[in-house]
């Protein structure tokens, strides 16, 4: 057999590219932190950010094809994985107690990425999809986000968002790690303690822009 | 088919040192293109069946194996925890291989076939080597060497190991090669599949019957030879250290299809094991010898005293080893440890609620080396203590009392393995030929190992290469008259559904060889075993309650099964106590002892291993002789005072 | 006499036990009620329930054991939602009852897999370990072919490690614990003892690869890093086995020339 497909088809393969991935929209969701702290120079300073990007021209749009193909992988193992790991396990127990590691942020994983995916579909809807359009409405990309996150629905399911996205990071991080082999008993609690960091570090961050807006309003 | 004389075909006109050798090369050879042409059925898959079969195959040979477990990991080899003795001498603390042959000779109280011990001492060599390339992680040194330790009966460090699970590495050791080549398809292995008869065609073992425990279904399996590797029969005293499923079965029923069996009376009882708490006790766990090299064993001097250990002033104790054999003291061999717990038990001074218990106490050793030290030495056996008894021995000692371990008696077997009935070979524990009456401690992996290994795969081509075999097909009347009858016993078992359950006679069974049959034996007491299990075992086919059907898994009827079996072996093995007037090793009986109370051998009349032949249900056994001669160790009177 | 003869009080007991006639069978829960003494291990207690019940013309239960001292790795059981009960590092076979009083409910399942089919009651098939040790869980050495045993030297660190991974008793507490009943720490507990030793280098890439692929085809689950397996393991096998296992898959799948 190809060595790559059988790579591809196997259980560790499969994790490792979820990993790998994972780790790639992490990597996205820092970028992404850094743009949108721009807001706290207010609407002009987002937009000015916003044409840097436009700036790039084709290219940008070979990374959002990047983006959207890392999402796309992770989401797509995901669900594959999460039916086979079902399969797996057959007839459930009548009583479970959990131990090790298990935590409500790791046995959670999927209604986290759920929940992430539909805050991500809402968000794209929102200002992806009528740029794409050509809409008018979003020529002022800062006005819009402000408008966004300080009305209370809007603020509401991005605070949603954010939660999964904690949540998601959690054990996701750590976990990463742990698949592609990186392991030592001296560093896999700092891995571990990361892993919380990083998560309270993206929930704090993005967290403190709306609320920043609502103080300013 | 039975030989007036039992012929143990050892080289004659040779050195013992070079018998081995020249024995090997003088055997018939079977070419490599010829070896796929036989199929050897190996039944039991701890260290000597794993062992023989992947080496068998890795030979050429067509291989099907057989357990009863659900996977050939899981058999008994796997609980052994001390360690393996080898003659490696890497501690150049003058080891040899005629060291190692020497102790094993003594320790086995002289009645052992010198040859066969001698091989094995030579075998332990490169079993350690085998071990090491397959992965074993035995323990090492900081260098990056082996390490080793000592071990009861020996004035060298000769014992590999690794941690407290030697035997369970050895044996996965030998599984994985097992494991290549059932991948290899060179061996068909059969999982939780029990062979109930042997079958003989034309005088010789070509082939047997198992039972599929899963489905009920009886298969008839043919081969060229047929090796039986399935242990000891320690649970016939239903308490024991063995796993629970350890049976006589294969063995008996070989026995009853003409091979002779073999000292049955040689059993081992070891000193340390946790005592029983109460009537449901379903077996004895072993603590590790070496924890006599700390503790101090003792009562309390005067029978009744209710004091609790801690309150009982030295003055007031009897540390009965160290009195008795000063310059041994809590370390004499395992057979003398054990007699002397019962003696002061039996004299009223045991502890416990039973009475059935000495003190192992640790009070000193704390006191003179600090609780961290012993923690470090025996921490996982403290803890292993405490959570069986829910006792804490840093501070209480440990109670324990002796119980069954090993058998050294088995199936009789010629220096090639093979016993009196051509074609079937027995290997490790079954088989009756390395220790005489008494084991050495970390020598039962090396025997099963060089049997499996390096002994069979050698000797097996005296069978094969010699007769012109003559192909037997399943269809044989000889095996469908074994398959017939195995199903009449199992059929006749379902169908007693009387009052008691299998366990029950079971225990009543093991009380009766505990009691008369046990550490001490007298002719009174054996005698009135012997009429003892005959009733018990018409009360068992008349009473015993097995429920459930014959066609799918049912372990009340595995169990029943095996029952039958040890009440009909406990007959032999008391009539085997019986004949043999003397003490030797695990063997004492009451009427031979020195004046000090020690084991009195009587060599000039029992220098022989004694074969019994089964003549038929409800005959007595005839009795053949095998005379063991010692031109290479002088018999002496052992003595640890 | 002695400080240990507490006078044993036996306790009530409520269990709720799984029963399955067969592979085939639906099986569910049967509730019976037992004595047992606090010095009883667990599996003894099912012992004096069991002849109880063929006393009474019923069946026993089945369950499998074996050594009853905790290194076989026959017995299994989910015992209140636990492999193998309460204790760490503890066998269903060394577990006691004195872990539990008078009056208590114990709800006892077999370990649940797809890949381990129940075969009675509480007995299930976990042949598919012994398949995915056969697909490569060795070293590959003729009996006789090897060298001394000290041709090779073996860090003491080294062989510690090793001999941590080789504690494995194949019980499968560690599939039945995995919120994805997969065979991750078994499978990483040989591929690792075997990569932790110079004996086992010729075979490391093919070895992790080919284990890795039976694993996948006997139908467990993938590893999501809970740790229970670890938590549930009676020989404190440790996940850092399972690192060593990606890392020796990842590097066998895009360098091996197999």
């Amino acid at each position: 057999m190809n060595a790559l497909r059988r790579f591809l088809t196997s259980s560790l393969g499969q994790k490792t590219l979820m990993a790998l991935t994972g780790l790639g929209l992490v990597g996205f969701l820092v970028a992404h932190l850094a743009g949108n702290l721009t807001l706290f120079q207010g609407a002009e300073a987002l937009n000015e950010y916003e044409h840097k990007l436009e700036s790039f021209g084709p290219l940008l749009y070979v990374a959002e094809a990047g983006l959207g193909l890392l999402f796309v992988v992770h989401i797509g193992l995901a669900l594959r994985v999460t039916a086979r790991n079902r399969e797996a396990r057959g007839v459930g127990y009548r009583q479970r107690t959990h131990m090790g590691e298990s935590t409500v942020a790791s046995r959670s994983m999927l209604i986290s990425g759920l929940v992430l995916l539909l805050f991500l579909l809402v968000h794209l809807i929102d200002f992806r999809v009528p740029k794409a359009m050509g809409s008018d409405s979003v020529e002022d990309m800062g006005v819009a986000v402000i408008d966004r996150l300080t009305s209370p629905i809007g603020f509401l399911i991005y605070m949603v968002g954010l939660t999964a996205m904690g949540l998601h990071l959690r054990h996701a991080f750590a976990s990463a790690f742990q698949t592609l082999g990186v392991s030592h008993p001296r560093y896999s609690l700092w891995l571990r303690n990361a892993g919380f960091g990083l998560a309270v570090v993206l929930f704090v961050g993005f967290a403190s822009i709306p609320i920043y807006l609502m103080f300013q309003s | 088919m039975s030989p007036a004389t039992l012929d143990s075909k050892v080289p004659t006109g040779v050195p013992l040192a070079d018998a081995w050798t020249r024995h090997k090369f003088d055997l018939p050879l079977v070419n490599p293109s010829n070896r796929r042409k036989f199929t050897v059925l190996v039944v039991g898959t701890g260290l000597a069946g794993s062992s023989a079969a992947a080496s068998l195959a890795e030979m050429g040979y067509n291989v099907k194996a057989f357990c009863i477990q659900d996977s050939p990991r899981r058999a008994h080899s796997i609980a052994a925890q001390g360690g393996i003795n080898a003659a490696k001498n890497y501690k150049s603390d003058g080891d040899s291989v005629h060291r190692l042959f020497y102790d094993t000779v003594k320790g086995g109280d002289y009645r052992a076939r010198e040859h066969n011990v001698h091989r094995l001492a030579e075998a332990s060599v490169s079993i350690i080597d085998q071990c090491v390339a397959q992965g074993v992680p035995f323990a090492r040194e900081y260098g990056g060497l082996l390490d080793n330790r000592s071990f009861g009966g020996a004035q060298v460090s000769r014992t590999f190991y690794a941690r407290g699970q030697t035997g369970q590495q050895l044996l996965l050791g030998a599984y994985g090669a097992l494991n290549r080549q059932i991948s290899a398809g060179r061996v068909e292995m059969k999982t939780r599949c029990e062979m109930v008869d042997v079958v003989n065609v034309d005088g010789v073992a070509r082939g047997i019957i198992t039972r599929d425990l899963q489905t009920g279904e009886f298969e008839r399996h043919a081969g060229d030879a047929v090796l039986l590797c399935t242990g000891g029969y320690g649970n016939v005293f239903y308490l024991s250290t063995n796993a629970k499923a350890c049976n006589v079965t294969a063995a008996w029923r070989a026995h009853k299809r003409g091979a002779y069996f073999a000292n049955p009376c040689y059993t081992q009882i070891h000193p340390t094991c946790i005592p029983v708490s109460g009537h449901y006790q379903s077996k004895l766990t072993l603590m590790s010898e070496s924890l006599r090299n700390d503790g101090r064993v003792w009562v309390p001097k005067t029978q009744g005293d209710t004091r609790s250990p801690e309150q009982i002033p030295d003055a007031d104790r009897d540390y009965y080893l160290e009195r008795r054999y000063p310059s041994f003291g809590n370390l004499v061999p395992r057979d003398v440890a054990s007699r002397n717990a019962k003696a002061v038990c039996d004299d009223g001074k045991g502890v416990g609620s039973t009475g059935l218990a000495v003190f192992l106490d640790f009070r000193d050793a704390i006191q003179r080396d600090g609780r961290d030290t012993i923690a470090a030495k025996y921490g996982n056996l403290f803890q292993m203590y405490e959570r069986i008894t829910g006792e804490d021995p840093y501070s209480v000692p440990m109670r324990i009392f002796p119980a069954v371990h090993y058998t050294m008696g088995g199936l009789w077997v010629d220096y090639n393995l093979q016993s009196n009935l051509p074609g079937l070979f027995v290997l490790g524990e079954a088989n009756f030929s390395d220790h005489g009456a008494n084991r050495l401690g970390a020598s039962a992996l090396m025997q099963g190992l060089a049997d499996g290994y390096f002994v069979v795969p050698a000797t097996i081509t005296s069978h094969l290469a010699g007769a012109s075999m003559q192909a037997v097909s399943t269809s044989d009347d000889a095996f469908a008259e074994a398959e017939a009858a195995s199903r009449d016993r199992f059929q006749k078992l379902l169908s007693v559904r009387g009052s008691r359950s299998v366990d029950q006679f079971h225990r009543e069974l093991g009380q009766i060889c505990w009691d008369k049959c046990g550490m001490a034996r007298n002719q009174a007491g054996l005698t009135s075993a012997l009429s003892e299990i005959r009733a018990l075992r018409e009360a068992y086919w008349q009473d015993v309650n097995v429920l459930g059907d014959g066609a799918s898994l049912n372990q009340n009827l595995e169990h029943a099964g095996r029952v039958a079996d040890f009440m009909e072996f406990a007959e032999l093995m008391v009539g085997d106590a019986l004949h043999r007037e003397e003490s030797c090793g695990g063997h004492f009986r009451e009427e031979y002892q020195t004046e000090e109370g020690e084991a009195q051998r009587n060599d000039e009349a029992f220098t022989y291993a004694a074969a019994w032949e089964h003549k038929g249900d409800g005959q007595s056994h005839e009795l053949h002789k095998e005379s063991l001669t010692f031109d290479n160790v002088k018999l002496t009177t052992r003595s640890y005072k | 006499m002695g400080s240990s003869s507490t006078e044993t009080k036996m306790m009530r007991l409520n269990v709720e036990i799984w029963r399955q006639a067969g592979p085939s069978d639906g099986g569910g829960f049967e509730s019976y009620k037992v004595e047992a003494s606090p010095d009883m291990s667990f599996l003894e207690m099912l012992d004096v329930l069991n002849e109880k019940l063929m006393a009474d013309g019923r069946e026993g239960i089945a369950f499998d054991h074996d050594c009853r001292e905790g290194i076989c790795g026959m017995c299994s059981l989910v015992i209140n939602g636990q492999p193998h009960g309460p204790e760490n590092e503890t066998t269903t076979c060394q577990l006691h009852m004195r872990n539990y009083k008078d009056g208590d409910s114990i709800t006892i399942e077999p370990f649940r897999a797809t890949a381990f089919p129940i075969v009675k009651d509480l007995v299930i098939d976990r042949s598919a370990f012994d398949r995915i040790l056969q697909a490569g869980g060795y070293i590959s050495v003729n009996t006789g072919a090897a060298p001394d045993a000290h041709a090779v030297q073996v860090p003491k660190v080294q062989a510690d490690l090793a001999m941590d991974a080789a504690a494995c008793i194949g019980c499968g507490a560690c599939v039945a614990a995995c919120p994805n009943a997969a065979a991750m720490l078994f499978t990483a507990a040989k591929v690792s003892q075997l990569a932790l030793l110079p004996q086992g280098q010729a075979e490391r890439s093919s070895r992790a690869i080919a284990m890795v692929d039976q694993m996948d085809k006997e139908g467990f689950g993938a590893c999501t890093n809970h740790y229970e397996c670890m938590a549930a393991c009676p020989k404190g096998i440790t996940v850092e086995n399972i690192a060593r296992m990606n890392r020796d898959h990842l590097r066998a799948s895009f360098t091996s020339r197999d």
